[in-house]
This record gives structure tokens, C-alpha cells and sequence, in this order.
């Protein structure tokens, strides 16, 4: 358009750049700065300390703790979380009656407040008087009931992953219904008539069509398990033991508990290269996708 | 053809999958209405306990709380849509100025977390003397929301035809009054779209009023039922019934609106 000269462009564009630039990129950009710096966030004003932020935090045993939850979480959810969604969606893809109300009841977790569903599941999973252990006791499963998943170490960010999965197997879901209306009708007619049954139709037909929707929303799961801090924050603060430790929870903590600012953004800076490592895997798969289609 | 067998496996599942999600929230709504003296989540409250919500609200302060989370949700969301709707039409119009790149720039933000840059921006909302305030909140739920609602208006402006603004070029308007007189008004349905999920995110937002708000009178609504759980954490009746007056706005708008608030939560996804 002839009109949209310099400046009308410049003035569409500044009120958003501004506050983007000043509250969300600027900080970001110079947490690249404070990374190197023993700085205490008391003033603007830090040291240069090089790369000794980065070396205390290869050492550190919480970093390694929050990595081994990031795996954990990432195979979890990408496992159950997934199938359960491709499934869902499959059968919510055909026509069965009272599907609107169906999918929407199933995607309701996911913008459910995470205080709430962190209350809630700190109940079901509470020992003696929770929901889960109740259940279990009255259908006489005593082993089962006798758990505590939330303040068993070797358990709680399992506890953490299935309440994960449980609020957002919606989300996912309905990208896989997404990707699963592009697919159209003839190809599955043409399947049936060379007589392919629905277990065929679905691992020969339909998966290989839902894999850009697969490297989508698994990278999105990965990145949500990569960011992870609200669940764990509400349900064990990162203990029992720091055993549910994250990213998240460490910078929280080394921040605005310990002041060590510095380190604490040094610390954000490696989680943030880790998920734009994970972004650019993911477009350079679609893309390759793209080529060999 | 589906058979009856498979039809019944269908439905089973479907079954299985829709009592997995509400049970929870079946919970969370018997519990809220027995005495905390006798909490039984296996059975309906005989006698439902409403005084437990009268209770909730004033002990754990929430009316105030409740009043705070609407005051940031009306700022972000009016600022955001406004300056996320000023700024894709410009990104729209302004290929020969590189928007292509400035467009990349602003939906980093969907990718990185807030808390790449909590710790410079708890610096910076303290030197301009918002830090403790809904404004220095909403600001940084505008920066750090505005990635969505500008990618949703730079697609939707790809649709619109070029005929529609060039007749009101030729009618002499200029950007402003083609924006306002002839743009603004086609955004509206998915203007809609925007302003739910920016509200529903401000709603929720657990993360940035935990950082940025620090006395207790300023708290919003997640934030000060947080610090109920701490305070009564025994008495599981009176913060299920807090939790529940929580969770009811969301759930009274989800029912009328549940499609705008899909399509605009993984439309971002979806798209990308």
C-alpha cells in the first residue's frame, strides 16, 4: 500500500516494539551481559567474572537434577501424553454423536488456573486422606494406597508428569484433529477398497500423514517440559530432597532467594539456548518434510 | 462400515477419558461442600456446606484479590490488543522496510520463557518505580503476551482483499482512517478471538504477579489463593471451595465461548 510510508510505519509499529523491547527483549539481551557478571541485583552495577558463572553451573548438582527432570518429563508426556491424544483424536475425527461437547470437556484442563489443578492434585495424590488412596484402599489395593507420590523422592516429578499429561492431552489433541481434517476422505476410501482394515488404515495411512503434527506438538511438549515452574513451584516447591528441581524452580530460587543474580541468569541463558536448539530442530524437520514430499 | 463392536470400543474409551478429566473436578466440588471434620471424597456431601464459600472469601481475603486480577486483566488486555492490532498492520504494510524481520523479532517471544528475563526486568520495573504495581504487572504481561495476538492479526490481514483498502485510498483517506473506518471494524471477529485468550492468560497468570507483586493487599486472585493453601493447609474443604470460586469464571465463560477460546489457544500452534 502506497500510504504506508516511513513514518506512519514507524508509528504503527513503535507502541508495541517499545514495550516490547523494554520489558521483555531488553532483559533478555542483557541477561546475555549479566550472565558473566557477579552481579547481586541490587544495582545496575556488576563485575565481569568471564565464564566462571558457566563453570560453577556444569557443577552444579541442582543443574544436573534439573536436566534429568527435563528428560524425564519430555518422555512422560511425549510417551502418554501423545498416544492418548492421537487416539482421542482419531476417534473424535469420525462421526459420533455429541463430539463438539466431547473434544471441548477434553481440551477444559488446559486453561484451567495451575493453582487449581495444583490444589486438586496435591489432594488426590495426598496420603491417607487423599483421593487416590481412598480409592485404592476401598478396592483393596493396600500396596497402592499405602503411596505417597508427591513426597517420594524416587516419584514426585512422575506425580508431576502424569498431572502434566492429564491437563494438556486436550492441547495436544486438538492439534492432531487439525492435522488429521487435512488428510481428506479418498485416501482412506482408497485404502478400504484395497482392503485395509482400521489397524492398517491407521499405522499405514493415517500416522505417516499426522508427522509434521507429530514434530509440532512434540516439540511444544518439549519446550513446555524444558520451561516447566508453576506445577512444581505449587505442588512440591522442587522437593521432597530437590528431586522435582527445573530450570525454573533454580533461577527462581537462586534469584529471588539467594541474590545470586548473576548466576541466576546465567542460568536462564542456557535454558534459553537449549529451547531455541529445540525450535530450530523442529523447522529444519518440517522443512526437510517439505523437500521430500 | 463401523460396527456395533467397534461403535461400543469407541464409546468406551470416550468414556474412560471423559472421567478421567472431570473426576478431579468432581473432587474439588464435593470436598468444597463437606466439613473439613469429615472429608470424604468417595461420597456426595449429604449436607452441602455453602458456608464454606462465605468462609473462603473472607478469610482467605479473596473479594480483594478477585477485584485486583480484573483491574490488570482490563489493562492488559485493552493495551495489548490495541498496540498488537496498531503493530501487525503496520508489519502488514511495511515489507519494504524489513517488517519481515521485525515480525521474527516479535514472535520470539512465543518461544522463549518470561523467565529468560525476569531478572533484568524485576531491575527495570524498579527504576521507573513500578515494581509493586498492577501497571509494572500488566506491562510485563503485555511484552510478554504480545507474540499471539500480533501473529493471529498479521494472518488475518493477509486475508483481507487489497481492492477494500485501495477503494478507501481512492476515497482519499489516509492510514489512520483506513485503519480505524474500514480495517478495525473487519478485525472484530477475530478481535474476539484475541481479547479471550489474552484475558484467560492474564486471568491465570501465576508466574509474573508472584515476581512483581510483592505486598500481600496488591496480590491477584492465583497468587492470593496460593498463599491460602500455606495459611489453612489442613482445612481442604474451605480451599476447595477457593479454588472452586476460582476456577467458575473461566468455566461460565468456557461454556459460551469455548470455540473462540480453542481456536485461539492452539491457533498459535497450529499455524506456525
Amino acid at each position: 500500500m502506497k500510504f504506508m510510508n516511513l513514518r506512519n510505519y514507524i508509528l504503527f509499529v513503535a507502541p508495541a516494539l517499545l514495550i516490547y523491547l523494554v520489558f521483555f527483549a531488553g532483559p533478555i539481551f542483557s541477561g546475555l551481559y549479566y550472565g558473566f557478571t557477579d552481579w547481586n541485583g541490587f544495582s545496575f552495577k556488576a563485575e565481569w567474572v568471564g565464564l566462571e558463572n558457566f563453570q560453577e553451573a556444569f557443577r552444579d548438582p541442582l543443574l544436573l537434577t534439573a536436566l534429568k527432570n527435563m528428560v524425564i518429563l519430555s518422555v512422560v508426556v511425549i510417551v502418554l501424553q501423545h498416544s492418548f491424544s492421537i487416539l482421542l483424536a482419531v476417534l473424535l475425527d469420525q462421526k459420533v454423536k455429541g463430539i463438539v461437547w466431547m473434544r471441548a470437556v477434553i481440551f477444559f484442563p488446559v486453561i484451567l488456573n495451575t493453582v487449581v489443578i495444583g490444589y486438586v492434585w496435591s489432594y488426590m495424590y495426598a496420603p491417607m486422606v487423599g483421593f487416590l488412596p481412598r480409592l485404592f484402599a476401598a478396592l483393596g489395593l493396600d500396596g497402592l494406597a499405602q503411596l505417597d507420590p508427591l513426597g517420594d523422592p524416587k516419584l514426585a516429578i512422575y506425580a508431576i508428569a502424569f498431572v502434566m499429561v492429564w491437563q494438556y492431552t486436550g492441547y495436544s489433541m486438538m492439534i492432531y484433529l487439525a492435522g488429521l481434517q487435512s488428510v481428506s476422505g479418498e485416501i482412506y476410501e482408497a485404502a478400504s477398497i484395497d482392503g485395509a482394515g482400521p489397524f492398517n488404515k491407521f499405522f499405514k495411512v493415517t500416522l505417516p500423514l499426522l508427522i509434521p503434527s507429530i514434530i509440532v506438538n512434540t516439540v511444544l511438549s518439549v519446550i513446555g517440559c524444558m520451561k516447566m515452574f508453576e506445577h512444581v513451584f505449587i505442588m512440591t516447591q522442587g522437593g521432597p530432597a530437590n528431586s522435582t528441581q527445573t530450570f525454573g524452580i533454580m533461577i527462581y530460587q537462586y534469584a529471588f532467594k539467594t541474590s545470586q543474580m548473576g548466576y541466576g541468569t546465567a542460568m536462564a541463558m542456557i535454558l534459553s539456548v537449549m529451547i531455541l536448539l529445540a525450535t530450530f530442530i523442529q523447522i529444519r524437520l518440517l522443512s526437510r518434510l517439505e523437500v521430500t514430499n | 462400515m463401523t460396527t456395533t463392536l467397534q461403535k461400543a470400543s469407541i464409546y468406551t474409551i470416550l468414556a474412560i477419558a471423559l472421567i478421567l478429566v472431570l473426576v478431579p473436578m468432581g473432587v474439588m466440588i464435593t470436598v468444597s461442600l463437606q466439613t473439613s471434620s469429615s472429608v470424604n471424597p468417595l461420597a456426595l456431601p449429604r449436607d452441602p456446606q455453602w458456608g464454606n464459600y462465605v468462609e473462603a472469601l473472607r478469610t482467605g481475603n479473596l473479594l480483594p484479590y478477585f477485584s485486583n486480577s480484573i483491574l490488570v486483566l482490563v489493562i492488559t488486555t485493552t493495551v495489548a490488543i490495541a498496540i498488537a492490532v496498531l503493530a501487525a498492520y503496520g508489519l502488514h504494510h511495511g515489507r519494504r522496510y524489513k517488517s519481515d524481520a521485525l515480525s521474527t523479532f516479535f514472535l520470539m517471544g512465543m518461544i522463549l520463557p518470561a523467565f529468560s528475563g525476569t531478572i533484568p526486568a524485576f531491575l527495570v520495573l524498579r527504576e521507573i518505580h513500578l515494581l509493586n504495581t498492577h501497571i509494572g504487572l500488566s506491562l510485563i504481561q503485555i511484552a510478554s503476551g504480545l507474540a499471539l495476538p500480533i501473529f493471529l492479526y498479521v494472518n488475518f490481514f493477509k486475508t483481507v482483499p487489497r481492492e477494500i483498502e485501495e477503494a478507501a485510498v481512492v476515497d482519499g483517506c489516509g492510514p489512520w482512517r483506513t485503519f480505524l473506518r474500514i480495517i478495525f471494524p473487519l478485525t472484530l471477529p477475530i478481535t474476539a478471538t484475541t481479547v479471550i485468550v489474552v484475558a484467560i492468560n492474564s486471568w491465570n497468570d501465576f508466574f509474573n504477579p508472584l515476581i512483581y507483586l510483592s505486598s500481600p493487599e496488591m496480590r491477584t486472585l492465583p497468587v492470593g489463593l496460593m498463599a491460602f493453601k500455606s495459611q489453612y493447609n489442613t482445612n481442604w474443604p474451605q480451599m476447595f471451595a477457593g479454588a472452586t470460586l476460582v476456577a467458575l469464571p473461566i468455566i461460565i465463560l468456557y461454556m459460551f465461548v469455548q470455540r473462540f477460546i480453542i481456536k485461539g489457544m492452539v491457533g498459535g500452534a497450529v499455524k506456525g
